[in-house]
């Protein structure tokens, strides 16, 4: 085997240019790939922040059976009434790793100032709670005036947008309109008590935050449309299905039917940049795979043909044709080897820059910049260097198969 | 018994439509220990004969033995192992692998049969001092004269032990006095070693040494001399 790594490493050095070509084309693949798996990982990190916490979606929520195919249409057969939010949130409290559990009503209306109006979604959420999911939403940059409270019935916090479209400002009243449950239009007394920017440009224009109570007065409905659970810190992961699995079978043995979504399930954003980012690596992944096995097949077909004489000597001394396809399959890991060593050293060169930096951009649907940033991730960089080189053996193989086939004498070539 | 044996062995290459009989009903029979040459014109058949031989090829007649074995029955990694373990091969065009040195060279071939590398060391280095190149063990092919890297050549085909050390036109490419010195070496060896050997060539010069001589014209043996010396 030693002799293997021997014949390769010095026929690699021989054909230094042919070499250095081959072993640059991995290198740039392997770069590629872990600088996108770098970003896609310190995105993915931001997103689920985002979604768990920005969002305030919890690790996971709790709803009726039936709420999520029928539920908007029948708010009140498949919402939970007040005493069921009562004893099952009991439950949920009771498993050790749950940090929390708030009820949620979820409504829509019109927003007026008076004279005009537009539609708003909203959250009812319980503040105190919210902001233990959420943190302060008053303490980020863009919030202007305070942020919900318990003791004022009325207050409602509002997207920019939507408080620019409307001209409200910190401490103007409005009036918001809805249907009751039961059909009746009903209209209640808001006060923009805050204005912040949603981060997105889908909500900015229509978010509304009020009091859970200020929503069942608005739909005149008791109970709560979901239930949101926030784990203590570190549990998500796999702490998460189990906690999940725990919490199914407590609430059924309390006679409730209840069905359960995770957080990623209910981020419609974080499944779709999840989904983009996927189809985006797939196609990186193949432009790589393909340059890499047609540049390492190129070379190591010319190394085979220049070789042939010698394969035949190998042969004729007693190698066996397996021997010859380890031969060259060696010269082809060892091509991606080195390719992989390089490519770290460009990956680190670009990770070095990036770091130092601090690039921002405004992603697609989003209102603020946010820092370019890529993650340093082991397991990614360690498993790159195991695929660039198995594949790199694999496209080394076929040449040294097609040599291996040859009849020695053939390879010996007549004088 | 013998080690090597021909039974009427034909061997016929297909270009196309065109079909060369390069052996036609060889017989030929090869006791342990001893020393002989093929002579014969180019294109007479040396070369498929050795090939034959070196169960690097197989015969399209006949039967060819080797150390008692039917070589077209076996399996091709049994070929492998049956070249690797009984027999040694030296190329006129020495085929040494350019990127190796002498002595990883001759390690080379024990390396495909496995083995203790220092073992190996040992022993590549004693062939390589036995065969007179002590001082060029760590010299590349390219930095050796032909007749040294025809040394290196001998050490390698010697260092596995063989039953059998085959040389086809060893010093074809070689100039006379050199050509000499090497079927001298491979001479001495046989006699001090008792190492079997059958090379061939085109040199009527080169053969007055030597004991046994088949000579071989247009794929047949056409005499075979056997001095008593
Ligand atoms: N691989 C081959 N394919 C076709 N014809 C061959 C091949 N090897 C040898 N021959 C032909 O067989 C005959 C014997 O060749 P060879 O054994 O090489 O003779 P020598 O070694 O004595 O020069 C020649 O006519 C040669 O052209
Ligand atoms: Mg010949």
């Amino acid at each position: 085997m030693f002799m293997w790594l021997t014949i390769s490493l010095r026929n690699i050095l021989k054909n230094g240019r042919r070499s250095l070509m081959t072993v640059l084309a991995i290198a740039l693949g392997y770069a590629a790939i872990n600088l996108f798996q770098g970003y896609v990982h310190s995105t993915y990190e931001g997103l689920t922040n985002a979604a768990i916490h920005g969002e305030g979606l919890g690790h996971f929520a709790i709803f009726r059976k039936g709420y999520l195919e029928q539920g908007k249409l029948h708010p009140e057969k498949f919402q939970f009434s007040k005493e069921e939010v009562d004893r099952i949130s009991a439950i949920v409290c009771a498993e050790r790793d749950v940090q929390l559990v708030t009820p949620r009503l979820s409504v829509s209306g019109i927003l007026s100032n008076g004279k005009n109006s537009t539609i708003f979604i909203s959250e009812g959420l319980v503040p105190a709670e919210d902001v233990e999911i959420r943190g302060d939403l008053s303490k980020y940059t863009s919030f202007t005036g305070s942020y919900l409270d318990e003791r004022e019935r009325t207050g409602v916090v509002i997207g920019a947008e939507l408080a620019a479209m409307l001209d409200l400002k910190v401490g103007s009243d409005a009036v918001i309109l809805s249907n009751t449950y039961t059909g009746m239009a009903n209209a209640l007394d808001a006060k923009v008590l805050g204005i912040y920017n949603t981060g997105n440009t889908a909500t900015n224009d229509k978010m509304l935050l009020m009091t859970y109570r200020h929503a069942q007065d608005l739909v005149d409905y008791s109970g709560a449309e979901r239930l949101i659970v926030l784990l203590r810190d570190g549990r998500n992961g796999k702490n998460l299905a189990a906690v999940m699995e725990r919490l199914r079978k407590s609430i059924s043995d309390a006679g409730y039917d209840v069905e359960m979504k995770t957080w990623n399930e209910l981020s419609v954003f974080y499944r779709q940049v999840k989904n983009l980012f996927d189809m985006i690596f797939l196609f990186i992944f193949l432009i790589v795979l393909v340059i890499v096995v047609m540049s390492v097949v190129n070379t190591m077909s010319m190394s085979v043909m220049e070789r042939t004489r010698e394969i035949g000597t190998l042969r004729a001394l007693g190698l066996k044709r397996f021997g010859v396809k380890s031969l060259f399959a060696t010269e082809g890991a060892l091509l991606g080897i080195l390719g992989s060593a390089a490519g770290s050293i460009i990956f680190f060169l670009v990770y070095a820059a990036i770091t130092a930096a601090h690039p921002t951009y405004i992603p697609p649907g989003s209102s603020n910049p946010v820092p370019l940033r890529v993650d340093l991730v082991w397991s990614v960089l360690v498993r790159s260097v195991l695929s660039m080189t198995v594949l790199a053996l694999v496209a080394a193989y076929i040449p040294a198969k097609r040599s291996a086939k040859m009849t020695i004498v053939d390879a010996l070539g007549h004088i | 018994m013998s080690i090597l044996e021909f039974n009427r062995v034909e061997k016929e290459y297909r270009l196309g439509e065109t079909r060369v009989r390069a052996l036609r009903g060889v017989d030929l029979s090869v006791d342990k220990g001893e020393f002989i040459a093929v002579l014969g014109a180019s294109g007479s058949g040396k070369t498929t004969l050795l090939n034959l031989a070196g169960a690097i090829d197989d015969p399209t007649g006949g039967a060819v033995l080797v150390n008692g074995q039917t070589v077209a029955n076996l399996s091709d990694d049994a070929k492998a192992e049956l070249r690797s373990r009984t027999i040694g091969y030296i190329f006129q065009t020495f085929n040494l692998v350019s990127v190796l040195t002498a002595l990883e060279n001759v390690m080379l071939a024990l390396q495909i049969r496995g083995g203790r590398i220092a073992d190996i060391r040992n022993e590549a280095a004693r062939r390589l001092d036995e065969v007179g190149l002590a001082d060029f063990m760590h010299h590349r092919p390219d930095k050796l004269s032909g007749g040294q890297r025809q040394r290196v050549a001998i050490a390698r085909a010697l260092v596995t032990n063989p039953l059998l050390v085959l040389a086809d036109e060893p010093t074809a490419n070689l100039d006379h006095e050199t050509a000499q010195s090497i079927i001298d070496l491979m001479k001495e060896l046989n006699e001090k070693d008792g190492v079997t050997f059958l090379f061939s060539t085109h040199d009527q010069r080169l053969i007055s040494q030597v004991k046994r001589v088949v000579r071989i014209d247009d794929g047949k043996i056409v005499t075979e001399m056997k001095t008593a010396n």
